[in-house]
């Protein structure tokens, strides 16, 4: 890819909008690739969108929310609202990686984090221990999921500005059809 | 607005209907909120972070957890 596909004016007119394509993108992803992305360190992880996906039309006193709370064969209904120009508004995913897991909520507006859950940490220390072990590995938890956003988010950053777009434009068309 | 610069939203509807708010208009359109300034941080910031290939440092972007917050 050139810098000058890299075209800032598009940028900045999409924006607005990249969190809610960025989330759109990303259930597209899990649910056709099986949802497995290698990242740049070589580790694989694997994505799903878990349980609670949210999506939202119009506006003001016309805005309409529809929000699938299943597993993940029941988020039918939300995936129904992108063809009627829902977007999505945010997502709950899953990370896992080998035994470890992690969830987080995914917000499209500003893309905040909330209950983000880290494996867990047993916080008792053994005997002759480095009390800020356990602290360390749960911020190192806690990295690693966001580094996993950021990757994804750089990936689709990629895919977004590229030429290739518009293949995958299609086929996220056949999906929400299909 | 061309089809590569068109929101899901809209691109993905069988008969396009409004979507999107006008107040969210870009470059020319109203002042961003805070959130779209904070999803033009965040794109910003990746888009950089590829031109460098180096990794994406979002230590002061909006919307990011402090490790306080978890």
């Amino acid at each position: 890819m050139t810098t000058d596909e890299f075209d800032l004016h598009k940028a900045s007119t999409l924006s607005p909008y990249i969190g809610q394509d960025f989330l759109t993108w990303l259930w597209f992803k899990t649910e056709t690739g099986g949802g497995l992305f290698r990242l740049s360190s070589e580790d694989q992880v694997g994505v799903h969108m878990e349980q609670r996906i949210s999506v939202q039309g119009g506006e003001g006193e016309t805005k309409d929310t529809a929000t699938s709370s299943g597993p993940q064969s029941e988020l039918t209904e939300a995936r129904l609202g992108l063809r009627t120009g829902k977007k999505v508004t945010q997502a709950r995913l899953r990370i896992e990686e080998d035994e470890n897991a992690w969830q987080l909520q995914l917000k499209a507006e500003d893309f905040s984090i909330s209950s983000l859950k880290t494996p867990k940490v047993d916080m008792r220390l053994e005997e002759g221990e480095d009390p800020d072990a356990r602290f360390l590995e749960k911020m190192f938890l806690i990295d690693k999921a966001l580094q996993v956003v950021d990757e994804l988010f750089a990936r689709f950053v990629r895919l977004r500005f590229s030429a290739d777009w518009q293949t995958e434009l299609t086929a996220i068309r056949n999906w929400v059809n299909s | 607005m061309n089809s590569a610069a068109k929101p899901l939203c809209l691109a993905l509807q069988a008969q396009p209907q409004p979507c999107l708010k006008k107040a969210q208009g870009g470059l020319g359109g109203q002042p961003w909120s805070h959130h779209h300034t904070a999803n033009w941080d965040r794109l910003r910031l990746t888009i950089e972070s590829i031109h460098h290939q180096s990794p994406v440092d979002l230590t002061n972007a909006p919307g990011m957890p402090t490790p306080r917050s978890q």
